[in-house]
Formats: C-alpha cells, sequence, structure tokens
C-alpha cells in the first residue's frame, strides 16, 4: 500500500541551487548478466537541463533505467539529493521526488486523458489533491484539457507526449528523466516542447536529465551534456563546448 | 413452441452461470495473460465450500458468498503468489503446466476428502419452483442467474470505475508504464488472480444448489469458458455475456429436444464448438481476453 507520499515537494529542497541532485558513480549494469554500462559516472545540478547523446544501441536508455531501478545495478552507485537510491524502485523513487519519461509511448491507450494522468498521481490518496492537479495539468497543457475524455490511444504524436510528459508532472518531482522526449515530433512541435521545458524549469524549478537523439539541438537546450560509446561516457562538457568539440561534432554532428 | 421458449429460459439461466464464470477466466488472462488451467476445479472447490459451509454451519448460500469470495481472493492470490509469480517470467509454457498440474492436485485432493459421490447444496429455497404459465424455473437457478448478473455487473464497475480497477487496467495495457507511475506490477498480478478465482468460487457456489457435483467436473468448465472467451471476442464483459447466453441456449436446447442422452450432448457440443471456433476464429486466441471498458 503506498503510505507516505510527499506533499508538493518543487520548490522547498534541501539542495541549494547549483548543487549536485544526482549523482552515478561507476554504474555497471546490463540484462540477464550481461553488461551494457561499463562505468558511468555523470552527474546532475540543481536546476539544470543535462542531455545524453550517443549513437543508437550506446546505452543512453540503459542508464535511465538503471538510475530508475527498472534493472539492477551490478556494481557502482546512485545517489538523489544525498540519499543513496542504488536499490530504489520507481514506486521508492517518485515518492522521493524523482519522475521518469520513458523512451517508448507509455500511455495507457485504452484509458482516456484524464484517467492517464489521474494514474501519475497513483501513489496519492486524496482525490481532491488529484483533481486539482489535474487541473493545473490542463492549464500547462490547453490541448489536452480539450481531449480529457477521449481514449489516449487515439491521440496524436504530440498529443500523447504532452499526455505523457503531463502524466510525469503529476506527483510534482523535483527532477525529472526524459528518454527521447521529441521523438516523432516535427522540428516546430520539438521546438515548442523544449521551450516547455526550459520555462517548467525556470517556473517551477524542475531538473532535467534529457536523452536525446537529436544531439544538436539538444546541446544548444542543455546546460551541460554527456556524450556515450558503448557503455561510457566518452565526452562531458558545457552544451557549447561539445557543440564546439571536433570529435563531437564528426561523430554526432554531420562534421 | 413451448418446448422452445423452456430451452431459452433454461438457456439463458444457464448462460448467467457460464458467463459468470468465463469472465473469471478471461480477467486472468487479460490482465496476467496467463490461461488457468485450473479454473474448473477453483469453480468446483468453490462448490465443496459453500456445500461445507451449509453442512457444518448450516449457512445458506447467499449468506456464503461474501465468505467464498474473500476466500476465492485470497486463495487465488496466494497460489499465484507462490507458484505462478515466480514462473511467470520464464518460458510462456510454465503457467500453464503449474495450472495444469494444480487442476490434478485440486481433483485429487477434493477426491481424498469428499469421496467421489455427487454432492449437492441445500438452501431455504431448494425445492421451490417458479411457474409461470406453462413454464417452470427452479428458484435456486434464477438466483444463480440474478447473482451471477449482479456480480458480473460489480466486476464491471471494478475495473472501470475504481482506482484499483483502473490500475488493473493500465497494467494490463502497459506494463512499463504502470511501474513507472508508481503501481507494483507483481501486487495488481496477484490481485488479478484473485479476483478470478473469486468469481470462480462465486460461481461455484451458485452452481452447487443448482445439481451435484464431484470433484472431476472441474475441467469441462475450463473448456467450456475458454471456448466462451474465445467466441466472445475476449475482454469485454458484453461479448462474454453474449456467448454464453448462446453456449448456454444450445446446451439446453440439445438436453431439451433430445431426450435422454441430452445432457451429455450438450457436453459433447462444447467441444464441438471449440472446433468450430478455433477454425472460423483463429484470431480470437490472439486477441483472448484483452482487457477493455
Ligand atoms: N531489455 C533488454 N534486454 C536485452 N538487451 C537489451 C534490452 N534493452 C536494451 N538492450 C541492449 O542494450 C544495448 C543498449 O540499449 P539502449 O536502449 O540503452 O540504447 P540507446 O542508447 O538508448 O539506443 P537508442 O538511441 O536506439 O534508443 C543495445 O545493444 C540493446 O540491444
Ligand atoms: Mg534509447
Amino acid at each position: 500500500m503506498p503510505t507516505s507520499v510527499p506533499e508538493t515537494h518543487t520548490k522547498e529542497s534541501s539542495i541549494a541551487p547549483g548543487e549536485v541532485m544526482l549523482e552515478a558513480a561507476g554504474v555497471i549494469a546490463g540484462y540477464g548478466g550481461f553488461d551494457i554500462l561499463h562505468g558511468i559516472d555523470l552527474e546532475v545540478r540543481r536546476g539544470e537541463i543535462v542531455s545524453v547523446v550517443g549513437p543508437n544501441g550506446s546505452g543512453k536508455s540503459t542508464v535511465f533505467k538503471a538510475i530508475y531501478g527498472l534493472i539492477n545495478v551490478r556494481q557502482g552507485m546512485v545517489v538523489f539529493e544525498g540519499e543513496n537510491v542504488t536499490a530504489m524502485g520507481p514506486q521508492e523513487l517518485l515518492r522521493t521526488g524523482m519522475a521518469m519519461v520513458p523512451q517508448l509511448s507509455t500511455v495507457f491507450p485504452s484509458l482516456n486523458v484524464y484517467e492517464n494522468l489521474e494514474l501519475g498521481m497513483y501513489l496519492v490518496r486524496d482525490k481532491a489533491r488529484v483533481k486539482t492537479r489535474i487541473d493545473d495539468i490542463f492549464d500547462l497543457f490547453p490541448r489536452l484539457a480539450d481531449r480529457r475524455a477521449q481514449y489516449a490511444g487515439t491521440l496524436s504524436g504530440g498529443e500523447r507526449r504532452a499526455l505523457e510528459i503531463g502524466r510525469s508532472l503529476m506527483l510534482n518531482p523535483r527532477m525529472i528523466l526524459m528518454d527521447e522526449p521529441s521523438v516523432g515530433l516535427s522540428p516546430i512541435l520539438t521546438k515548442e516542447m523544449f521551450q516547455q521545458l526550459r520555462e517548467l524549469r525556470d517556473t517551477a524549478g524542475i531538473t532535467f536529465l534529457l536523452i536525446e537523439q537529436n544531439a544538436r539541438s539538444a546541446l544548444e537546450l542543455a546546460d551541460r551534456g554527456y556524450v556515450i560509446q558503448r557503455g561510457l561516457v566518452s565526452h562531458t562538457g558545457t552544451g557549447e563546448a561539445l557543440l564546439g568539440d571536433e570529435e563531437v561534432r564528426r561523430a554526432f554532428l554531420g562534421g | 413452441m413451448h418446448t422452445l421458449i423452456q430451452v431459452i429460459i433454461d438457456g439463458v439461466i444457464l448462460g448467467g452461470f457460464y458467463a459468470l464464470m468465463a469472465q473469471g477466466l478471461s480477467l486472468i488472462f487479460g490482465i496476467m495473460r496467463v490461461i488457468n488451467l485450473a479454473h474448473g476445479e477453483f469453480l468446483i472447490l468453490g462448490a465443496y465450500m459453500a456445500w461445507v459451509a451449509q453442512e457444518y454451519l448450516g449457512l445458506d448460500v447467499l449468506m456464503t458468498l461474501p465468505l467464498l469470495i474473500a476466500l476465492g481472493f485470497g486463495f487465488g492470490w496466494v497460489v499465484s503468489r507462490v507458484v505462478i509469480m515466480p514462473v511467470l517470467e520464464r518460458h510462456e509454457l510454465m503457467p500453464l503446466l503449474i495450472t495444469f498440474g494444480l487442476a490434478s492436485v485440486i481433483a485429487g485432493l477434493l477426491t481424498v476428502t469428499f469421496t467421489t459421490t455427487p454432492k449437492v447444496t441445500t438452501a431455504a429455497y431448494s425445492d421451490s419452483v417458479i411457474s409461470l404459465l406453462d413454464y417452470r424455473v427452479s428458484v435456486s437457478k434464477a438466483v444463480m442467474l440474478v447473482a451471477a448478473l449482479v456480480l458480473l455487473t460489480m466486476l464491471t464497475l471494478f475495473l472501470n470505475r475504481t482506482k484499483k480497477g483502473k490500475a488493473m487496467k493500465a497494467t494490463a495495457q502497459n506494463r512499463e508504464a504502470a511501474r513507472i507511475v508508481g503501481i507494483n506490477v507483481t501486487r495488481m498480478y496477484c490481485s488479478a488472480f484473485g479476483l478470478g478465482t473469486a468469481v470462480a468460487f462465486a460461481a461455484g457456489g451458485l452452481f452447487s444448489v443448482t445439481q451435484g457435483f464431484h470433484p472431476f467436473m472441474g475441467g469441462l468448465f475450463t473448456l467450456k469458458a475458454f471456448v466462451i472467451v474465445v467466441l466472445g471476442g475476449g475482454g469485454r464483459v458484453s461479448g462474454t455475456l453474449a456467448a454464453a447466453m448462446f453456449v448456454g441456449i444450445i446446451e439446453a436446447g440439445l438436453s431439451g429436444y433430445v431426450s435422454n442422452i441430452g445432457t451429455s450432448l450438450g457436453t459433447a457440443a462444447a467441444f464441438v464448438l471449440v472446433v468450430v471456433v478455433l477454425a472460423l476464429r483463429p484470431e480470437g486466441i490472439s486477441r483472448l481476453g484483452g482487457v477493455r471498458a
């Protein structure tokens, strides 16, 4: 049974702006006894937008799954706001203030938009609070409000993404891991979505760790970035620095 | 004409019972993707529980029903937690084998405990018959139909209106996403299995008043439930209900028009239906039991 769920956590955090919020140290993990990650080190500071880029199959999504407890961390450590969360699963992490939007479409297709959002606050029993929060989300995504009774399976790709992001915001997380939020979105919609993420950071103080296929726009958006290749961090630095790096440009940005 | 109407009445009553039974199987498959080959034995187990409650505690079946539901839920929960969950991630045949084994174990234990002599639960209304014009329906069967429809409605409301029910459907639709929003998937699976078993127990209790039962009847029920779920197109309660009525009426028709061997013919008809259904709607298997509203 869900026990205690922190009240709205966004604003008050023990971590001051700029302090390390999430840290992965020497994370080794994989599937079925086969390692994909060979010792990932990364950190995210409070209020940052950090992008993770890298070739297909390099282990980007696997990093998120390891952090979020969807797969076992065989070696290494994940620390969130000073707490060792290495062994925690999604339920505990949600309670701690971290949400995740996975790579593949994860709406519940045969439930409507409203019910999908409700489930974003599955861990909260107070119905009135859920309702208020859904209204907040509808203010943020007016297009979802118009479709509240529509089955999520019939939404367009952009609307689905908005619904997933809205659902991840339901519990008022302080940090969100987003795996390729722009996948399937047109360049214009991608720009809009990035803009919205930046606004969420500026107004609600949410910290973002993003995986992006489109390395250039992801690094432009981000404060800092990590390049992952074959299960290891190969480059890291500010978005600008990575965009300017010869090697990174040659490998990912088409020269 | 008279026989036809009586057949339809009997068929609808049988169909209501079948619908309840099949919905339990469909629920378990829809949420967990497990075909529970012990479903019929669960039903018979429920029938024996009702019989015991009547025989030793003097409890009327309708009073026992909430108890049966609670017992069924607990039993199903424990069974799935202890023997099904550990093999769920392994080969997909494993749950099938496990439930098949479970079916023999239950039938065996029931034989040891109660012998193979058929039992029938008595209720205050056991001997009463409703006569309208020229048609006759035993009260116990009427009670079975009404209770089955009430329970089906409650199940539907649970799945579509309550938070736990929606979470259950959500888990069936996208397991990964369910975990992401903090749903405990293992617990949901066990609850679904428990709920399906509770439905089987309730169906068994209601059935136990209408006719004699013995430990080896379960397999046939499993088979019929399976036919109905496939025929009904899976998941939706309305589809299951229609298919159950269809099977019920065919069976009642065979026993109404063909004297003496009618009842066994009805049973044989279920086998024929499996073949026909699978030939006409082979896709019915793969779509079996997707839980929809
Ligand atoms: N569930 C799984 N079981 C086994 N292997 C997996 C599983 N998921 C991913 N892998 C393997 O792990 C490696 C890394 O996959 P991952 O999804 O982390 O890559 P990615 O960097 O996110 O790629 P993409 O950019 O295509 O999303 C791949 O070789 C993939 O085949
Ligand atoms: Mg990926």
